[in-house]
């Protein structure tokens, strides 16, 4: 039971540690994660389909009545999200030390 | 007993227990930190004695100041904030230095106590308390790792003087409230009532991250050490969120600040390499959750705001405790350096993974039970645009949050870590914030019982299945758009970088500001010194030419009775003084023989073609008052010398302008030329008759007044 890593914030981890490791179920099953996250997303699609036929909806705006209206909010936020954000990038990165270098200058 | 320990207010077992902590050293030091997680644990008994309605008032300089009141809204904070310290202080059991476990303590404490402060001025005492305690949470890293001093210190005191700034636009709202109301009282408050209302509510905003004043969160609270960013992200933002909901409740400003601070800070986290760095941008847009329901301010967006703030605290301390966990292991907590870390830290990896269910709201943890009541309450008040703004950040929250913590650094690409799991410390402390998301997720009711209007929460179900399911839609098509980017691989790499934020202004704009200021400041001085210099010398100039007769204004004549009440006030004074002084000695001969022999120097001066100057000063000197027989006779000759004088440069100038006469000269010139001669012949005969008396006389007066004279000069 080794529990404490020697100096763990000061040193990298030893080479030595940096050791090829067979695959995990995670990474041996990554495509049926990925096909089961569009499974699901077509289940849901299905119930909001059975909801708006048999159950009340409760909606503020008329927008939620259609159905998997939320989906594509999810689904066209993200990525409306993650694209403009690569855009900013280029107005905002700059390299790691940047102010160290700049806050060095006497 | 009881009423005795309510005299305390409640935290204050926390900050007078955190003063004891250096004892335990040497062969005591294995007992300090049960000691240490022993001080929440007295605290929160020591708080179960305050009743609901507590009251405790004192007086100060006259003021009545209301040191404890404890009603549902404070209530519910100061439960969370005594978890909360339960918490931090179990997860820094590894940490050696008494100091960072007694500014846990006594930030924790103080931000206890301005949670039931009842008085604004009791609230500025805590207020400034959490900033001065809380920087040494900074601090500490510096002593830890050596080479991160310079950095750390410089964090620090970005921190502290935005912190306190805060705390003084919070003393100057409160004096201006003061004097506007004649009352302390921390209510709620009118933003027409007062200016001092605006500051305080700018107070609060600094501390509550508001946009453009929010970039000291990730500033500073990255750069703590591994626990105390946990400690500072419990505290300060969600004591500002409480205050904001005690005295700025349904003030309608907030509600697009709020709905802002969700926002803009998650385009940041998408492209934030530093995974603490991405939970503060994260924690910001947290806030504004809780703002819009402050701002919308009815019954149900209160109580949302406050469970929010609750169930925040709890999944965002989680979050940062298994991110410190990564750090204390690997030694670094950039993404682009992370990855695979499932294989090594399975516990932590389990601990995160709820923590990021429950910040992206998923249906059966705490973030959804409470972040739908405010986004409810948007619905309920038909804010369009915000309900918009709220849902397209709640899928932003699902991407830095929910999907890049976990995945960048436990799973993606295995950088080929190879650690210990986390230590059992932090297991445990990661375990019970880990049990409490899902615990309140799963059973809403014990918190929504806590809530400033039980019964309204009481009436609201948060597994309506409207809810559920169109939450689980927005969720789960965000994930699947995250492995559509993934796949087409345009999802942003994480790379190594800095992004500018708004401390852009200060830490560059602003610097190079000062300096090259400083510099024109330098070169504007120079110049401004050189017409100083310049405009002395024209004042001077100016003064000289005044007193000059009689063209100079002081050297205009006076009216007699001016003059006469002039020479009265003169002797007058003359008296006084003399008087005074008890010295009578009248050197006024010197003194207009020093006069007689300045106008004739002057005189002298004056080249011999500027007739009309010369004629002036022969004027000036013939009028010149003077007292004694010798000076009156120097004077005369030498007006009559120099009249002579230029009488006869005249004529001789006359004589040459008209030139030799000739054949053809006309008589009238002819005539001219002859008077001229004789003028000339008759003013140098004068010039002889007064030369003698006047150069003898200003010989022998220069060589008896002379060194004065220069020295008067």
């Amino acid at each position: 039971m080794n529990h404490e890593h020697p100096n763990p914030l000061t040193s990298d981890a030893p080479a030595s540690a940096r050791e090829p490791q067979p695959p995990s179920v995670f990474e041996r099953n990554a495509v049926r994660i990925q096909r089961a996250v569009v499974a699901v997303c077509g289940l849901l699609v299905v119930a909001d389909v059975a909801f708006s036929l048999y159950g009340h909806r409760h909606a503020h705006f008329a927008f939620e009545g259609y159905v998997g209206v939320y989906g594509a909010i999810g689904f066209a936020s993200y990525v409306g999200l993650v694209l403009s954000a690569k855009l900013l990038r280029a107005l905002v990165m700059r390299p790691e030390r940047y102010y160290d270098d700049s806050e060095e200058r006497p | 007993m009881s009423s005795t320990l309510t005299q305390l207010f409640p935290g204050a077992l926390l900050i007078l227990g955190a003063l004891f902590v250096p004892l335990f050293r040497g062969r005591a030091e294995r007992f300090r930190n049960g000691y240490v997680l022993t001080l929440p644990v007295l605290s929160a008994a020591h708080f179960a004695l305050f009743s609901l309605g507590h009251q405790s008032t004192g007086s100060l300089f006259g003021y009545t100041l209301e040191l404890v009141r404890v009603d549902a809204l404070s209530r519910v904070f100061g439960v969370i904030f005594h978890l909360a310290a339960f918490l931090c202080c179990l997860f820094a059991f590894h940490v050696k230095r008494p100091l960072e476990h007694m500014a846990t303590l006594v930030y924790a404490g103080a931000a206890i106590g301005a949670t039931f402060a009842g008085d604004l001025l009791t609230l500025f005492l805590f207020w400034e308390l959490t900033a001065l305690s809380s920087v040494f949470l900074i601090l500490a890293r510096g002593l830890d790792e050596p080479e991160r001093r310079e950095r750390v210190f410089r964090v620090a005191m970005r921190y502290l003087i935005i912190q306190v700034g805060s705390g003084v636009l919070l003393l100057a709202g409160t004096l201006l409230f003061h004097q506007a109301t004649r009352s302390l009282h921390f209510g709620r408050m009118d933003l027409e009532e007062t200016p001092g209302a605006f500051l305080i509510l700018l107070a609060f905003g600094i501390k509550a991250a508001f946009p453009l004043l929010h970039n000291w969160v990730q500033d500073a609270y990255p750069e703590a050490s591994v626990s105390g960013t946990v400690v500072l992200a419990s505290f300060t933002t969600k004591l500002a969120i409480y205050a904001l909901a005690r005295g700025f409740a349904g003030t309608d400003l907030l509600i697009p600040i709020g709905a802002a601070m969700t926002v803009f800070p998650i385009f940041f986290a998408v492209i934030e390499n530093d995974l603490r760095r991405v939970l503060a941008y994260s924690l910001n847009n947290q806030l504004g959750y809780m703002v819009v329901g402050v701002g919308i301010g009815t019954e149900l967006a209160i109580n949302g705001a406050a469970a929010h703030a609750f169930a925040h605290i709890l999944y965002k301390g989680l979050l940062l405790m298994s991110m410190g966990a990564v750090l204390y292991r690997t030694g670094t907590i950039k993404a682009s350096e992370l990855g695979g870390l499932h294989k090594s830290m399975p516990i932590t990896t389990t601990f995160c993974i709820v923590g990021a269910l429950a910040i992206s709201a998923f249906p059966g943890l705490s973030g959804f039970v409470t972040k739908s009541m405010i986004i409810t309450a948007v619905g309920d008040a038909h804010l369009l645009v915000i309900f918009g703004v709220l849902l397209f950040a709640s899928a932003g929250v699902c991407d830095h949050s929910g999907i890049k913590i976990p995945f960048f650094t436990f799973f993606a690409h295995d950088q080929g870590w190879r650690v210990p799991e986390a230590p059992r410390h932090m297991l445990l402390a990661m375990g019970i914030a880990a049990a409490l998301c899902i615990g309140i997720g799963v059973y809403p009711d014990a918190l929504y019982a806590l809530l400033p209007f039980p019964e309204a929460a009481a009436r609201y179900h948060a597994y309506e299945t409207t809810h559920v399911l169109t939450m689980l839609q927005l969720l789960f098509f965000a994930g699947l758009a995250f492995i559509t980017l993934l796949k087409l691989r345009v999802y942003p790499a994480e790379l190594p970088s800095t992004n500018l934020d708004t401390d852009y202004l200060y830490r560059v704009v602003l610097k190079r500001f000062v300096r090259e200021s400083y510099a024109l400041g330098a070169w504007v001085c120079e110049g401004a010194w050189r017409r100083v210099l310049g405009l002395r010398d024209r004042v001077l100039g100016r003064l000289r030419v005044a007193h000059e007769p009689p063209r100079g204004r002081f050297g205009e004549p006076w009216t007699v009775g001016t003059t006469t009440l002039c020479v009265a006030l003169l002797l007058f004074g003359l008296l006084l003084v003399t008087s005074a002084a008890g010295c009578g000695g009248d050197d006024s001969e010197a003194n207009d023989a020093r006069l007689l022999l300045d106008r004739v120097t002057a005189l002298e001066g004056v080249p011999d073609q500027a007739f009309e100057a010369r004629m002036e000063r022969v004027e000036v000197l013939r009028a010149l008052p003077l007292r004694g027989e010798g000076l009156v006779t120097v004077r005369d000759a030498c007006a009559e010398m120099h009249g002579a004088l230029l009488e006869a440069d005249i004529q001789n100038a006359l004589i040459r302008t008209i030139g030799a006469p000739t054949e053809e000269t006309p008589t009238a010139d002819v005539q001219r030329l002859e008077r001229a001669f004789g003028a000339a012949e008759a003013a140098a005969a004068r010039v002889l008759r007064h030369r003698d008396a006047c150069v003898d006389g200003t010989a022998r007066l220069r060589a008896r007044y002379a060194p004065s004279r220069r020295g008067s000069e």
